[in-house]
């Protein structure tokens, strides 16, 4: 880790501050900072009002909450949406496909945007490779429906062209919507689709970054190019990488809830129903705000321990945290 | 570089698109339009009913297709507003999300005059305490009582037996049919069939030739039927076909005693799940049948893959002319009476006439409003009003000819879409649409004679092949219990396992197992929700 | 800044090097443009595809016949999408939106990246969480709606402005690029005696061009592609943005085919392929503007986007 360590100058500074902790007051320092505060005003006006106080409507969670009628007029019922979710017989299975889901996507779908930008980064045309790095941004303009649109047109025993090729080569064309175990890779390869070049941008820029010297500090060691990568580029993505993944451990129980909902059908519903398409449907739909917000709350509780866990095991590791 | 080309090769779509542009729209209907407004503006007070100090009334609503959206771009607001002095403002949204809107508008506190609870759903609105029953106020809305009529009152009623909503009223026949390609059977030396057996024989004479001619003699599908997207209203004609009275989502059905209760308790049911997974397996049934929605329907009706089905009679036009066109000069979809069962059972549900609109919201109730609404909505039903719906103006769109309205050639040539843009049969607002407005638009100024054979079999599927075959059946009723477990137990439920049975995946007995295990979770509680509510609603409607 | 100019300077070096390449070098390279081109490929089958459907005859979309280009032509969908009268107005908006939109953000990022990067204040850490946190626990769409309705925003473009304006992701990115940045420079300029409102504007706002200019193209887009917020916060048409009236043109357009209400007109064949076309086309002019605005943000990638740990 010491390589990423370097490439940001002045990590280890901060000295004038040590020093003015201990020799000025507590005042002082308050005083000195009074242009922070006065910056950091409007941010926090901000969060509050924008981010915390809609927040206060999450207490709906404990209230049979009927909109037009608001807290007041909505009877408050404790802990029976919590009960109700945990009773469901099925709600481990949704988990399950939920994170295999995102696991498959963790592994997948979070390191190809890096490999992505290390085959950019090593293209000698430097033409060539901006044109492929534009035109794998423009998937990420495509709206999920007309996605899941190209997906089940493209996959259609029927009119598919999937279906033509299998039978141009003598085979029986698949109805792969329809059978469970295909959910996962379906919407693995669509979301590489959609977001590697996109995702592909943080990695580009910062590969962009590293100091020219360390490659060729490394090719006076006798580095090839493969080494360099291994030795150079790599070390320079790990900590972008890491508080990447530490940001994305928090979405392991969220799913790009509008691609399940409409990839979903009858026979693949075993693999394919996930924890938010089942809150929508039975909260939701039913237009019951107090278990949606429960089953969201959930959730989101959930999403925090991971990433409080996440950075405190990166910490111990690599000593890269987020916070 | 690079910057240079992107912006060519922007300004070169933004100019090929422009040239495009050139086409002009039909100004003679735009001509029409602005006469019509003008007309609407001049239009003197009523002599049935006239606000004398105004009204104004407010409201939310779902627009689709294509109306008008402006209020002063419509002749038939300008002339409710130059009649009777009531003012009516629709805040128009779009129907996508259109739950989410009604819900932002309701969490907002204050709600418009009427409200159109949309996908929403009327329940819903009444559980949040934001509408008002209109039970008490029939003896002022005589006109939209008549218009409903004392069979169709229960369609009126909501799930509590209550009456809520102003509705909209479409007389028009029946409006799906069984079709089939009449090219096929001809190919095939064989008749329209009339027998279950006959039916078999021709979904099997489908799998087994390449009636298509694409050199493929397995791509084509014997028997596609839509399903909705949330896996309800499957196989509805087979479940008719065996004899069950299905609603549309072909969920619930009435049994031969006037018990309403699920399909799965029907009597028959076992036999017709262990006929349809017996079509499956013999490949008579299409493969894609948990994924075929109504658009993958139409797909591949004008892609040329479908023997027989059942959907829009309209669908038998529009496909015959995209599979002409395409290439396939003989192609011809012939609406048919309806499948005829292993039992000689042959139905089919009528079209739901009444539906929901409007509703009046608490807001309005509370400024004292809800009287006056509803005189005008009484008055839209009066002969007056229902003229101005479904003709629009004298003189202008339609011309009395012995008494009787006819539309303007104009208005019906390009049979539906002129006379709505004009603002006539301004669905999202509602009204009485009459059999006869209707079929002027369909014939577009013809006679059945005259009507291609396309045409003619679109009028057969509407109005004449099914006729002898209807059964009436309520909406599926949205009991508390049955929005509460709609979809943890009936959309992820049992239509899975159904599916699954009729795929193969699983034995028609552990089907009615796992069922059992439903019923035991919460499902009996629906069942017994809807058989007394519909027991109710029946009652109601007898008084 | 400096790093821009040596990266540029790394790939004349790395591509002048041409003849000291190895053997396996030269396969590798040749094996990277192979897969390359097939990943351009994949890429881009969909959306010429898309194009090609926007443009083609209705019946050869009719029959899913097409595929890499137009199959005959007919721009029927362009006709409807550009006879619509809000188009313009719509494209105004979203304009405004997007570009007053993303100043109020670069500045609001600025703003509170900067204490976190180059202050050591009381409370910074609770200030970093503050922000953090709303990551993971958001409020929802109906309280954000009662929010912007009690500040009095409810049907105007700054509540969509302002919902936009500051996201935790966006303050770690540009607090990342901060931190980056050599903090003697703070340093001295405290010295001299500027605030630091005066160094932010003045000396790290200049030198952080490339992150702002990424984080700016995030903005932009995600203004221009938002749909379900403007969807909650207008009611006036006027308001409306592009995406709203292109998402009304393609309802409109399919509601034509899949009508519930019975029938519709003679020219049914042309009517059945619009939906199809227009969403197509939809996609297509809705990405023009981005697909113009990438070259110009693209070349502030080579400056070095980077995310780093916050500092004590």
């Amino acid at each position: 880790m010491s390589v990423a360590k370097n490439l940001q100058p002045g990590t280890k500074s901060d000295s004038f501050f040590a020093s003015a902790r201990t020799r000025k007051l507590v005042w002082l320092r308050l005083y000195r900072n009074r242009y922070i505060y006065l910056m950091i005003l409007p941010v926090i006006v901000y969060f509050i009002l924008l981010k915390y106080v809609p927040m206060w409507f999450l207490r709906s969670a404990f209230y049979d909450y009927k909109l037009r009628l608001g807290f007041e007029g909505s009877e408050f019922v404790g802990w029976k949406w919590f009960e109700r979710l945990f009773n469901n017989p099925n709600l481990l299975t949704y988990i399950g496909n939920t994170l295999e889901l995102n696991i498959a996507a963790l592994v997948i779908l979070f390191p190809m945007p890096v490999i992505f930008a290390l085959m950019l980064n090593e293209m000698r045309n430097v033409r060539f490779m901006k044109t492929v790095q534009t035109i794998s941004y423009l998937p990420h303009f495509v709206s999920t429906v007309v996605v899941v649109s190209m997906i089940t047109t493209i996959l259609s025993p029927s009119i598919g062209s999937l279906a033509k090729l299998t039978k141009l080569m003598g085979g029986t064309p698949v109805n792969y919507l329809s059978i469970p175990e295909y959910f996962v890779p379906i919407n693995v390869i669509s979301g590489l689709w959609q977001g590697v070049g996109w995702n592909a941008v943080i990695y580009v820029s910062t590969l962009a970054g590293i100091d020219s010297v360390l490659y060729e500090a490394a090719k006076i060691d006798g580095a090839g190019r493969w080494q360099q990568i291994l030795h150079v580029s790599l070390p320079g993505l790990a900590q972008t990488f890491v508080l990447m993944l530490i940001m994305q451990v928090g979405q392991l129980l969220n799913v790009n809830f509008e691609k399940v909902y409409l990839l979903q059908n009858t026979l693949n519903l075993s693999a394919s129903e996930m924890l938010p398409t089942f809150v929508y449907k039975t909260g939701m739909e039913s237009h019951n705000y107090g278990y949606a917000t429960a089953a969201g709350l959930f959730n989101s509780v959930i999403s925090v321990l991971l990433v409080l866990i996440a950075n405190t095991v990166s910490n111990r590791v690599s000593k890269i945290s987020l916070f | 570089m690079k910057k240079v080309l992107a912006i060519i090769l922007a300004l070169t779509m933004l100019l090929g698109v422009s040239a495009a542009m050139a086409e002009e729209v039909s100004t003679e209907v735009a001509e029409l339009n602005t006469a019509m407004i003008e007309a609407a503006k001049a239009l003197e007070p009523s002599e049935n009913l006239y606000f004398e100090n105004g009204l104004e009334i407010s409201g939310m609503g779902v627009h689709f297709n294509n109306y008008p959206t402006e209020f002063d771009g419509c002749y038939y607001f300008l002339a409710i507003q130059a009649l009777t002095n009531a003012t009516v403002t629709i805040d128009w949204r779009v129907q996508d999300n259109y739950a989410t809107q009604m819900s932002t508008a309701l969490a907002s506190g204050t709600l418009p005059d009427i409200i159109n609870a949309g996908d929403y759903g009327v329940m819903n609105m009444v559980n949040e305490g934001a509408v008002v029953a209109l039970d008490e106020y029939l003896d002022l809305i005589p006109n939209i009582v008549a218009a409903v009529g004392e069979d169709r009152m229960a369609d009126w009623r909501q799930a509590d037996g209550h009456i809520y909503t102003i509705p909209t009223i479409v007389n028009v026949p029946g409006s799906q049919s069984v079709m089939v390609r009449q090219d096929w059977l001809d190919a095939l030396g064989m008749d329209v069939p009339t027998t279950w057996d006959e039916w078999v024989e021709l979904w099997r004479a489908i799998r087994d030739n390449d009636l298509n001619g694409n050199g493929d003699p397995n791509d084509e599908i014997p028997l596609a039927l839509e399903q909705g997207s949330t896996g309800e209203r499957s196989m509805a004609s087979l479940l008719n076909a065996f004899g069950i009275r299905a609603s549309s989502d072909c969920q619930f059905c009435v049994l031969d005693d006037g018990t309403y209760t699920m399909v799965y308790e029907h009597p028959r049911y076992r036999e017709f799940l262990e006929a349809v997974q017996g079509l499956f397996a013999e490949g008579l049934i299409d493969p894609e049948f948990a994924t075929r929605t109504q658009a993958e329907l139409f797909t591949a009706m004008d892609s040329n893959l479908v023997g027989t089905t059942m959907t829009w009679a309209e669908r038998a036009r529009i496909s015959t002319n995209t599979n002409r066109e395409a290439g396939d000069e003989d192609a011809l979809w012939t609406c048919v009476a309806p499948i005829v069962g292993p039992h000689g059972d042959q139905m089919t549900q009528e079209r739901a006439a009444v539906s929901s609109v409007w509703c009046i919201s608490a807001d309005a109730a509370a400024a004292g409003k809800v009287e006056d609404i509803l005189r005008l909505f009484n008055w839209c039903y009066s002969e007056e009003g229902k003229m101005l719906y479904n003709y629009g103006l004298e003189g202008l769109s339609y011309d009395m000819v012995d008494g009787a309205p006819v539309l303007k050639p104009l208005v019906v040539a390009n049979g539906f879409v002129d006379y709505r843009s004009l603002g006539m049969e301004f669905e999202p607002f509602g009204g009485e649409w009459e059999t006869d407005a209707f079929m002027q638009c369909l014939f577009a100024g013809m006679t059945l004679e005259d009507l291609d054979d396309a045409s003619a079999s679109f009028y057969n599927g509407l109005a004449v092949v099914n006729n002898d075959y209807f059964y009436a059946m309520p909406q599926t009723l949205d009991t508390d219990e049955y929005v509460e477990y709609h979809a943890e137990l009936i959309t992820t439920g049992v239509c899975v396992l159904r599916d699954q049975t009729i795929a193969g995946q699983m034995t028609v007995d552990e089907f009615f197992t796992q069922y059992e295990g439903l019923k035991a979770q919460g499902l009996q509680e629906v069942i017994d929700a809807g058989t007394a509510a519909y027991a109710v609603l029946s009652g109601a409607s007898a008084e | 800044m400096a790093q821009t100019g040596t990266a540029s300077v790394r790939r004349q070096k790395r591509s002048g090097d041409y003849i000291r390449r190895t053997r396996g070098e030269r396969i590798a390279d040749v094996i990277l443009n192979i897969v390359m081109v097939l990943l351009l490929c994949f890429f881009l089958y969909p959306l010429l595809n898309m194009i090609s459907i926007s443009l083609s005859d209705e019946f050869a979309v009719l029959r899913a016949d097409v595929t890499f280009y137009p199959i005959g032509f007919n721009p029927q969908a362009y006709e409807l999408i550009l006879q619509s009268e809000d188009l313009w107005r719509s494209i105004f908006n979203s304009t405004f939106v997007a570009v007053v939109g993303c100043v109020c953000s670069l500045v609001g990022l600025s703003l509170a990246a900067y204490p976190l990067a180059f202050a050591n204040f009381y409370g910074k850490k609770l200030y970093n969480v503050l922000i953090l946190f709303t990551m993971w626990f958001q409020g929802g769409i109906i309280p954000l709606f009662l929010t912007m309705q009690s500040l009095g925003l409810y049907n105007s473009l700054w509540s969509l402005i302002l919902n936009l304006m500051l996201s935790a992701y966006n303050v770690v990115i540009v607090r990342s690029y901060f931190s980056g940045l050599p903090i003697s420079i703070v340093e001295s300029a405290r010295i001299d005696g500027a605030n630091d409102f005066r160094i932010l504007f003045r000396l790290i706002i200049p030198l952080s061009k490339p992150v702002l200019a990424t984080v700016a193209l995030w903005i932009i887009v995600g203004h221009w592609n938002d749909y379900l917020n403007p969807l909650m916060f207008l009611a006036d048409r006027e308001k409306y943005t592009l995406q709203l009236i292109l998402k009304e043109l393609v309802l409109n357009a399919e509601s034509s085919i899949h009508n519930i209400s019975v029938a519709q007109s003679g020219s049914t064949a042309g009517a059945a392929a619009l939906g199809q076309q227009t969403r197509n086309a939809v996609l297509v002019v809705a990405m023009i503007p981005m697909v113009i605005l990438y070259p110009f943000v693209q070349r502030y990638f080579v400056g070095g986007v980077t995310l780093g740990a916050v500092k004590e």
